[in-house]
């Protein structure tokens, strides 16, 4: 599941850090379900295994998985950190947007409308 | 580690390396399954059997034992290769990576390789020595005759000339950084050990004709071969098992210097030349200076020029200078980088030799001033194999100032210009007289040989020479004081009225004399026979137009024959008759005891009618001992000859037998048929 | 753990490593990065004890390597052209291992040989070049040993082997803590396994550093503003290095030393029209780094 693109150039750990974020807050891993071990991740993506080792380090310490003696990195039960990253995603993605809609020449309603076609399940303008 | 943990893994790799040389070992077995087994077979008859022959103990055991030639050489040559083969590994950087990253300690390695190769050639070896005594000792005819200490000895020797050439190679592998380099030093260096010796000698031999040298010496300079001495070995010679003894011990230490050599060897060094950069200079020059020296003793042996000589010093040092080189560095281009470094050896030598020619301390012609001589030794003074020595042994001192005289005058003409005497090669043929008949060198030379040691006061001189006939008669004369004269056991006998007239020869003119009751009257000097000759010598001459002093001078008797002839005889023409004439066994008969007391019986035997008796009676014994002579004193008295076909056995009182000829002239009437 | 002190290696007149310092912990991958002839090799070997260093120390868990069976049983040497003894084949090859490391792994090498499809029994002298360095690869994993050395090992491998010998090696990292040092001149294998880099440079050591913390310390920055900037108006804040620098026209790309937050800070208080950080490949961290120093990269590693 975990997947890593060789030619991007950010950090492998980067990476695998978005990448589980990313599968935890789509659902394909849901609160307490196992990551893989490190030595299964490490060898599975031929990686070196401290990097994984960081990148489970940074993801425990933004709260997203928690390690459990005996049965190794878990989603976390709680899974608020998980949201919180989300949305301060979506914040910079909101805010990038905002700006574009600026440098456009769009109101501040024309942008809000636009957001409420995609809520209502338009997307597509024509 | 523990040690059985270490020593299993000493034994694996050891099995290791031994598997990977399997080619080798193929090789040699093969090789040695023909030269003894099939050959041994040949030998005893199995193989191709000749149903006339029948088994000697030669036949049987030489092949494995005294005559193992050609197992010593295959012994010799896969020892080399063996070497080379379990050593290559520290000369190639890839291996090096392979085997020193592994956790083995250098020693180990080195004693695995130097194992497995001992093995690949000594396993086969024993296999086949085995083989061929069993197949030996099964064949009835032959297992009587089996000399198995013999053929023991002929086993260790292999394995000693394999250990000696395997330290060797192994030794020059570990010094230097290619195979190939390794290979022909180990190949020279037999020629290291004793030709540098022998080259100085030969030098020094080549330029003075009084320096000392023996057969000895030469001997000795041979055994500093290490390979020399293992093949030698069908000349049961105490020295040769000694060193073949010392030369398996110095292979033992080589060994040891190699393991300690290879610990400090630095593993990037290899592919250079010699390992140990700062050992280069002591081994590049004197290999220079010895390929020099061999080239001028190449070419003034060839042509006996000296400008011969030295274009072929400077022409194969050059080529030698210039191999070296390249081997080193392996980069022909740098050749003529190299020039002054050539120019300097180039110069020390022709420095060297430069020497020699001039001998600055006149050490070829040194002789001590005549008056300060006051009594001399001869060791040996021969004139083709014939004993001139005034003394009776070598011990005694000479202080008879007409005797040393004559040394002193034959002393001068020795050391004297090249001139006075001409060489049937470039230089003297030096040998102990004591080894090789002279018979031998005059056969093969045609001519004669001069040798003599004389020691003044403790200034000794030797020399040895061929001379050619004009030469020997001045010699002759020279020395012909009548006291030096030839010994004889006294069935050389003259009387004064034998001799009818004594001719003085001299090499312009001829002066006669007659002679009676020993007193020669003639143009000069009249008196006793001794007294004129020597008068003459001596210059006192004073009728004759020409000065005398340098006048050669022969004696000649013309002898009253029995037929009333006259026979003119040289007395000192005796050397025809010598030519083929062995000494030691003249030199034995001549120590002839013919005092009838002695003698216990003697038997005479004609062998074309079968005629023989034997003679016990003392009056008869008395009467035939005039008779016997030898060989010896017939060339010593030209007046008797033993032409008759007897044969003689005398037995003497205390059992001891001997074999004498017959004088013709002295027969007793009833031995004349 | 490794370290060296001042290690120096000369042959003849070259001096190949030149008092080198450096440490390598355990359980991480340490890469060593440089052209051919930089030393590496040299390095290497010293560390494996084929060559003894001239001066200087080194030292594998506080012991000497030089003529150490002891500490060398636990180190296995890849070098870039492996030698075989003649006939080899793998089952010998593993049978002779066998023999020097006793740690040395039968079934294991076994078990590998055949996941790369090697025939077990064929002559080595048959195999392509790239295969015999498997083959070596899969002696040193199964020889169980701490510390790998391997030069060039990567370089000369398919693409496939290549990542499967990384799982290898991460597998052998987790399980025991093996300690890979690999030396190389292909930045880009490198990057993605190593853990800490040194740059190689005849002999000695340019700089090196953790790989994360050379990722974290130095971004590239594309941003717009309204007028042209030129670096001046960069250069004058601390934690804040500006290497690399061009504009054309209003866009600035510049490659800036410093943490993300803190080169963001600087660019958004010069209230740019858009501003993006970029991450570096390793080659350009590489080029700018030295760059700095004088040295074209393309001599060094070209």
């Amino acid at each position: 599941m975990i997947a890593i693109d060789f030619s991007d150039k950010r950090p492998i750990n980067e990476q695998i850090i978005a990448k589980v974020i990313d599968l935890a807050a789509k659902g394909f891993l849901p609160p307490g379900s196992p990551l893989p071990s490190v030595r299964s991740l490490a060898t599975e993506l031929s990686i070196n295994p401290n990097t994984v080792q960081k990148a489970y380090a940074e993801l425990e310490r933004l709260g997203v998985i928690v390690s459990v003696r005996g049965r190794g990195s878990i989603i976390a039960e709680n899974n608020e950190p998980l949201r919180n990253i989300q949305v301060e995603k979506l914040h910079a993605g909101l805010r990038e947007a905002v700006e574009a809609a600026r440098h456009l020449g769009m109101s501040c309603d024309e942008v809000c409308g636009e957001i409420r076609d995609i809520f209502d399940g338009g997307g597509d303008r024509k | 580690m523990t040690s059985k943990t270490s020593s299993s893994e000493f034994g694996k790799l050891t099995m290791h390396r031994f598997r990977q040389l399997t080619w080798l070992i193929t090789l040699w077995s093969a090789a040695l399954f023909f030269i003894l087994p099939v050959l041994q077979s040949m030998q005893l008859g199995l193989l191709m059997p000749n149903k006339s022959s029948h088994l000697s103990k030669d036949g049987v055991n030489l092949l494995l034992a005294d005559e193992n030639y050609l197992v010593l050489a295959g012994a010799l040559v896969t020892g080399i290769i063996a070497a080379c083969v379990v050593q290559a590994f520290m000369n190639s950087k890839n291996q090096n990576d392979l085997w020193l990253s592994l956790p083995v300690r250098r020693e180990k390695l080195f004693a695995v390789n130097l194992t497995a190769g001992a093995m690949a050639v000594l396993i086969p070896l024993t296999a086949a020595y085995i083989l061929a005594s069993v197949m030996t000792v099964l064949t009835p005819d032959a297992a009587a005759l089996f000399d198995f200490s013999a053929v023991l000895m002929g086993y260790l020797r292999a394995v000693g000339l394999f250990a000696v050439a395997y330290a060797i190679t192994t030794l020059w592998c570990v010094l230097s950084g290619r195979t190939i380099i390794a290979v022909l030093c180990t190949l020279f260096t037999p020629a290291i050990g004793s030709a540098t010796a022998g080259l100085a000698v030969l030098l020094v031999l080549m330029q003075f004709k009084t320096f000392y040298y023996t057969q000895q010496t030469m001997k000795i300079l041979i055994e500093l071969c290490p390979f020399a001495p293992f093949f030698a070995t069908s000349i049961a010679d105490k020295l040769i098992t000694t060193m073949e003894i010392v030369w398996a011990a110095v292979a033992v230490i080589l060994l040891l210097l190699s393991v300690r050599l290879f610990q400090k060897r630095s593993p990037e060094k290899a592919g250079d030349a010699l390992v140990y950069s700062k050992a280069l200079p002591i081994v590049k020059y004197p290999l220079v200076f010895l390929s020099t020296a061999l080239g001028w003793v190449f070419f003034k042996l060839i042509t006996s020029e000296t400008g011969w000589a030295i274009f072929g010093a400077i022409a194969i040092g050059l080529c030698v200078f210039c191999l070296v080189n390249v081997l080193e560095k392996f980069d022909f281009r740098n050749i003529l980088h190299h020039w002054w470094k050539f120019i300097a050896t180039a110069a020390v030598f022709g420095l060297c030799i430069g020497i020699l020619i001039l001998d600055p301390l006149s050490y070829d012609t040194r002789l001590p001033a005549r008056e300060k001589i006051t009594e001399a030794k001869v060791y040996q003074l021969t004139i083709n194999g014939i004993d001139l020595n005034p003394s009776s042994n070598f011990q005694q001192t000479i202080k008879d100032p007409e005797i040393i005289d004559s040394l002193y005058n034959l002393s001068q003409f020795v050391v004297g210009r090249e001139e006075y005497l001409s060489y049937n090669t470039s230089f003297g043929y030096r040998n102990d007289p004591s080894d090789i008949p002279f018979s031998d060198i005059s056969n093969a030379y045609g001519s004669k040989h001069l040798l003599y040691t004389v020691d003044y006061n403790g200034f000794i001189r030797q020399y040895s020479a061929f001379i050619s006939d004009d030469q020997e008669k001045l010699l002759v004369a020279i020395f012909s004081n009548p006291k030096v004269i030839m010994k004889t056991n006294g069935a050389y006998t003259y009387t004064a009225d034998e001799i009818e007239l004594m001719t003085i020869e001299f090499s312009n003119i001829s002066m006669s004399y007659t002679v009676k009751d020993t007193v020669a009257t003639g143009p000069e000097n009249n008196g006793a026979v001794g007294d004129v000759i020597y008068a003459l010598r001596s210059g006192a001459l004073t009728t004759t137009a020409e000065k005398l002093e340098n006048a050669h001078l022969l004696c000649v008797l013309h002898i009253k024959g029995e037929d009333g002839k006259t026979v003119r005889v040289p007395v000192y023409d005796f050397y025809e008759k010598t030519r083929n004439i062995w000494l030691w066994p003249v030199i034995e008969n001549h120590m002839l005891k013919t005092d009838p007391a002695l003698i216990e019986s003697i038997r005479v035997e004609r062998l074309y009618d079968n005629f023989s008796q034997t003679v016990t009676d003392s009056t008869q014994i008395a009467e035939l001992a005039p008779a016997l002579i030898t060989y010896m004193d017939t060339d010593y008295n030209p007046l008797i000859s033993t032409e008759n076909d007897y044969t003689v056995t005398v037995t003497y009182k205390d059992d001891s037998v001997s074999y004498p000829r017959l004088c013709d002239q002295q027969l007793p009437d009833w031995l004349k048929n | 753990m490794i370290k060296t002190e001042k290690l120096t290696k000369r042959f003849g007149d070259c001096t190949a490593v030149n008092a080198v310092s450096t440490e390598m912990h355990e359980g991480a991958v340490f890469g060593l990065i440089g052209s051919n002839g930089a030393g590496k090799s040299t390095f290497l070997r010293m560390l494996a004890g084929v060559l003894k260093p001239d001066s200087g120390t080194l030292s594998i868990d506080g012991e000497d390597v030089w003529e150490n069976p002891t500490v060398k049983s636990r180190c296995f040497f890849i070098p870039d052209e492996p030698y075989f003894f003649k006939n080899a084949t793998p089952e010998t090859v593993k049978d002779f291992y066998a023999i020097f490391y006793p740690k040395f792994d039968r079934a294991q090498f076994d078990k590998i040989i055949s996941v790369f499809e090697l025939p077990p029994k064929k002559r080595l002298s048959e195999f392509s070049k790239g295969m015999r360095k498997q083959i070596m690869i899969i002696a040193a994993v199964a020889s169980n040993c701490d510390y790998l050395f391997c030069d060039e090992t990567f370089d000369g491998l398919d693409p496939v082997a290549r990542q499967a010998v990384k799982g290898i090696f991460a597998a052998g990292m987790v399980d025991r803590k093996l300690t890979p040092v690999i030396a190389s001149h292909n930045l880009r294998e490198l990057e993605d396994i190593c853990d800490r880099i040194g740059l190689l440079h005849k002999g000695g050591i340019l700089f090196e550093q953790e790989l994360d913390a050379m990722k974290l310390g130095i971004h590239k920055v594309q941003c717009a503003f309204s007028s042209p900037k030129t670096k001046a108006d960069f250069s004058d804040a601390a934690g804040f290095e500006v290497i690399k620098f061009t504009a054309r026209g209003v866009v600035v790309t510049m490659t800036v030393k410093g943490t993300r937050e803190s080169v963001l800070e600087r660019v958004n208080g010069l209230a740019p029209l858009f501003a993006e950080l970029l991450p570096l490949s390793l080659e350009e961290i590489f080029i700018s780094e030295t760059e700095v120093c004088g040295y074209d990269i393309k001599d060094i590693l070209f």
